[in-house]
């Protein structure tokens, strides 16, 4: 009874630590010309801890249809334990999953390509996020180490290390940026982000921000912006910004509480859920004004908003959304820029990173 | 055989004109239904056993299912929560291998709603709430049987009387008289996955009025079982891992019968194990088992004295003292500091006391009283460190004629927490009522019917209240309400005897505690948010008959059907739907052929789909096994050996989803009685 209780306990801890999200996309690649609509938009669902029910579900625009688990469905075989993060490159999509450890490479249409293991000896590093910058994809884990994989042989080429618990990666001005969470050493959670030159491949310096920082994104402003979580106690969570020609921290925005956010042009679209008032939210922040207005504007109320997402080519809002108990089948809103929702679809068990593919 | 003095108390009356049946509902050695007394309170000097031993599921004014020592040899078991999956109405959930955790849930209510007591004291565990099955050994195990609502023994603590269902383990007592002054059994058992179980038992009779019993067993196992498991469309072929079990237990026990009005029992315990914890499959992550160890130490102390004062009246008193420590360790537990090394210590201390008087052949009036002192301590950041006193009063009033029986039963219970740090838990003061009635109207035939209502509240554990970062101080109890209808026949003569019972139930928990994030996302917490009603069918079926001289068949069977509704909130997709880990159909059923060349049985224990924690379907599964056994017998000794082949079928199963179940196994064990 104790061994189940210890499990759960920590399994609690970690269920909840996996709801973080994080889109980066490479700055060298980034255009400013049109992007062209997209195809389908695809949905990595966390799943339970433990439960090995992590999936992909596709929403496919021409037809409407949401496939669940489509990751099955194309590859015969299930995607493993708690998905934590997805991103496009080179024609690539690459999963990031953690309780099962490696990194899951397919094509566009979700056809597995290889799966790269993360594994320290015996010891599974626990990947949470990834980021990518001229072919190279850089994954940040739980065993404090950022791993370097070559986006043309899918094989790991170099790691160095990062400070505790890191839970999130981004590129700005040729540099890493990884936050260093300390998620797992409650109650001394980290604050730092760890600063990697990414020639050299090693840490260069530490910026500190607020208590237990996880999603780094890098803006079309060349700014980063970063969420910390806080210690859910005395020090609150908050949305910053950080400009990476001084590496400091710029702006630390006001009652910006959070659980993902998602950044398109002067926007940051963040969305948290007050367990004091058990309600989600979801709101817009000019990043020019430095001004925060609710988007949701037709009353739309989502149940447990876990993740966001921009589509660069419309402008629309994905929400994700856990079921309100987290074990059941969780649910993608989409809004348009004015904040009226557009349509829904069903995902699978805590949905959470979306991408669009084109 | 012949058996030291005891004691019988009448509890049930339903043979008009032929006396009454005397149930021996503590310290009993076989149930005897020929030993018919009019005397509420009688004391029956040594005693031959002759008769087949029947079931006593059939004279009870609530279900009561019991498997005898008799029963427990012609299983084909390994460990004692296999024999629990046979009862009726109960769930057993079980996460594999020898060292797995396994927990006991009657009804729908929930493992926190079933006590467990062992050899007639309860067992605790206030950090959890539940006891695991797996700590409990099936060697010389006399009696286990399960009780919904009410054991019927007018001496019950009020403790045990506080939960919502019993599941009592009684061990063996020394059957020595002044020609046989000891008694000892040897016995190695060995099979599969590295499992090797040396014991060994000695009865001794010290005195006319002084006996002990010492028992020691070790167990071991590597416990790396092959086992397959879906992904997707295709089928993985694993081993289990870090699943080894290292366990000791000894224990002795005190006789003390100064005349045939007192007796003394007193039981020295130790246990001590280390344990691997595979943990559930993980795809793609070989090495997701490793590291994780549980070891624990368990000790006590339990003594029962009881007394007959007078043909009206008899008591009880009882005490327990324990000491459990439990340590954790996860070496690749990826924090700053290099892995978790969580040590708890619980220690518990239970006085108890009861009292029964029967005022005339009809009315009898039964007081129980127990105050319980639990503590917990932990290496846990912030943690709590608390202390629980809780007492327990009942009060019951019994009538009974020759044709029908009532009861009316009200628990008074207080508890009151204390922490070094924090916040307490407020008191909680409450009464819980009982009642039943059956009846027995047609004459003659064993055929009976009847009703009881319980309602009864768990306390929140230690950790639902006071883990660091998770606990919620302001949870509520949790509050089981059973309603039940049943009825009962059997009937008996030279051929054999055929046993059967159906019950109906209706039960609800209220203010159930679930782990919810609450507070913020990264911290989970506990709150009184469910509610679940359960519909539910029960039927046994038992019976044994002689087919030629000296052959023997022998089956039973249970059935269950439980309608299990989350009615928590009819915003979540589960609602309304089949709680988790509960089978709408399950049962079990086992037939033996006894020979007087050799013993033979055959298993099976199905369960229907069932859901797990996110509502996806878990398949239904089939579990069969087979097991030969034979006793040589000369002069004064005896050699058992048994082999046992368990799931036969090598089904590829999982009770708890990604924490797979044995595939076919063997276990052979050579016995000496001398």
């Amino acid at each position: 009874m104790n061994q189940k209780n210890v499990l759960y306990f920590v399994s609690a801890l970690f269920v909840a630590l996996f709801f973080t999200s994080c889109t980066k996309e490479d700055p060298t690649l980034s255009t400013k010309s049109v992007t062209p609509g997209a195809q389908s938009v695809y949905v990595l669902n966390q799943g339970s801890m433990n439960q090995n029910n992590s999936t992909l579900t596709m929403y496919n625009f021409a037809d409407s249809v949401a496939t669940t688990d489509w990751f099955t469905s194309q590859n015969g075989v299930g995607l493993g334990d708690t998905g934590n993060d997805m991103a496009i490159y080179g024609g690539k999509i690459y999963i990031v999953m953690n309780v099962s450890s490696y990194v899951e490479v397919t094509d566009l249409k979700g056809k597995a390509l290889k799966q790269i293991p993360l594994f320290n000896g015996t010891v599974a590093r626990q990947p949470r996020e990834i980021a990518f910058y001229k072919n190279k994809a850089y994954v940040c884990s739980f065993d404090s180490s950022v791993v370097r994989i070559d986006t043309t042989t899918l094989a790991v080429d170099d790691i160095t290390k990062a400070g505790s618990n890191p839970d999130g990666i981004c590129v700005a001005n040729g540099k890493l940026y990884v936050s260093n969470s300390g998620g797992l050493n409650y109650p001394n959670y980290a604050n730092t982000v760890s600063v990697i030159d990414i020639s050299t491949f090693t840490q260069t310096k530490t910026i500190t921000v607020i208590t237990n920082p996880f999603t780094l994104k890098s803006g079309d402003d060349g700014k980063i912006y970063l969420l910390s979580r806080g210690n859910y106690g005395s020090i609150a969570g908050a949305l910053q910004q950080i400009d990476p020609t001084t590496d400091a921290v710029t702006t630390t925005y006001p009652n910006s509480a959070a659980v993902d956010f998602a950044l398109n042009g002067t926007k940051l679209y963040y969305c948290n859920f007050d367990y004091s008032i058990m309600a989600s939210s979801v709101k817009v922040l000019n990043l020019i004004t430095n001004t925060a207005t609710d988007f949701i504007t037709d009353g739309t109320t989502i149940p447990l908003a876990s993740g966001i997402t921009v589509d660069a080519a419309t402008g629309n809002v994905y929400v994700a959304s856990s079921a309100s108990d987290y074990v059941s089948n969780g649910t993608v809103y989409c809004f348009a820029p004015t904040g009226k929702k557009l349509f829904s679809f069903t995902a699978g068990v805590n949905p959470w990173k979306m991408i669009f593919i084109r | 055989m012949s058996f030291t003095p005891f004691y019988g108390v009448v509890s049930s009356a339903f043979h008009r004109g032929k006396g009454v049946i005397s149930l021996l509902l503590f310290l009993f050695f076989h149930t005897c239904p020929m030993m018919a007394q009019k005397d509420s309170v009688h004391v029956i000097p040594e005693v031959t056993v002759t008769a087949m031993p029947l079931p006593h599921l059939s004279n009870t004014a609530v279900p009561l299912q019991t498997f005898n020592a008799a029963n427990l040899a012609a299983m084909n078991v390994l460990q004692l929560s296999d024999v629990v999956k046979q009862f009726a109405g109960v769930t057993v959930k079980d996460y594999g291998g020898i060292g797995g955790l396994k927990t006991v849930s009657i009804r729908g209510l929930g493992p926190t709603h079933t006590a467990v007591s062992y050899d007639g004291q309860l067992m605790g565990d206030a950090q959890n709430g539940e006891i695991d099955l797996s700590k409990l050994s099936l060697d010389h195990v006399k009696e286990i049987s399960l009780a919904n609502g009410d054991n019927e023994d007018p001496l019950e603590s009020a403790r045990a009387f506080a939960a919502a269902g019993l599941l009592s383990v009684v061990t063996m007592r020394p059957h020595l008289d002044s020609l046989q002054r000891y008694q000892a059994e040897a016995t190695m058992q060995t099979g599969s996955f590295g499992w090797i179980h040396p014991s060994w038992w000695m009865a001794n009779r010290w005195s006319h009025h002084l006996s002990t019993t010492l028992y020691l067993e070790s167990q071991y196992a590597n416990g790396q079982y092959p086992f397959s498991i879906h992904n997707g469309d295709s089928i993985q072929h694993l081993r289990r891992t870090n699943s080894d079990v290292h366990l000791f237990h000894g224990e002795a026990n005190v006789f003390y019968v100064p005349d045939s009005l007192h007796q003394l029992t007193a039981k020295v315990y130790a246990s001590g194990g280390a344990r691997g914890l595979p943990g559930a499959v993980i795809f793609y992550n070989p090495y997701s088992a490793q590291g994780q160890r549980l070891y624990d130490n368990d000790y006590f102390l339990q003594t029962r004295f009881t007394s007959i004062l007078s043909k009206k009246s008899e008591y009880a008193v009882s005490a327990k003292a324990e000491d459990a420590i439990t340590r954790y360790v996860d070496p690749y537990f990826l924090n700053s500091s290099g892995g978790l090394d969580n040590r708890y210590r619980q220690q518990e201390y239970d006085l108890s006391g009861s009292f029964a008087q029967r005022f005339n052949q009809q009315w009898q009036l039964s007081l129980a009283s127990d105050v319980v002192f639990n503590h917990l301590s932990a290496n846990l950041y912030h943690f709590a460190q608390p202390s629980r006193f809780s007492s327990y009063s009942s009060l019951k009033g019994r009538y009974a004629n020759s044709w029908f029986h009532a009861e009316a039963a009200l628990l008074s219970t207080f508890v009151s927490d204390r922490v070094a740090l924090g916040n307490d838990s407020p008191h909680h003061s409450r009464l819980s009522p009982m009642v039943s009635v059956s009846a027995n109207p047609f004459q003659r035939l064993h055929w009976q019917w009847r009703a009881f209502y319980k309602e009864t509240f768990r306390m929140p554990t230690f950790n639902e209240l006071y883990y660091t970062g998770i606990g919620n101080t302001r949870l509520k109890p949790e509050t089981a309400q059973q309603w039940n209808v049943g009825t009962s026949y059997w009937t008996s003569g030279s051929a054999g005897y055929l046993s059967f019972s159906i019950d109906g139930y209706y039960n609800r928990v209220i203010n159930k505690i679930v782990a919810v994030p609450s507070g913020n996302l990264f911290i989970w917490s506990m709150l009184n948010l469910g509610l679940v009603s359960i519909h539910g069918v029960d039927i046994t079926l038992r019976g044994e008959t002689r087919v030629a001289d000296g052959i023997h068949v022998t089956m039973e069977g249970s059935y269950t059907y439980q309608s299990a509704l989350d009615k928590s909130n009819a915003q979540n997709s589960t609602y309304n739907q089949q709680i988790a880990y509960t089978p709408e159909n399950s049962g079990a059923a086992t037939t033996g052929l006894l020979m007087p060349w050799i013993n033979m049985s055959y298993t099976l224990l199905f369960s229907g789909y069932r859901y797990d924690l996110s509502h996806s379907l878990l398949p239904g599964y089939s579990d069969s096994s087979l097991a030969l056994w034979r006793k040589f017998s000369w002069h004064h000794s005896s050699l058992i050996v048994k082999g046992e082949l368990l799931n036969l079928w090598n089904e590829q199963y999982a009770i708890v989803k990604n924490y797979p179940m044995p595939g076919r196994s063997w276990r052979v064990s050579v016995g000496i009685e001398f």
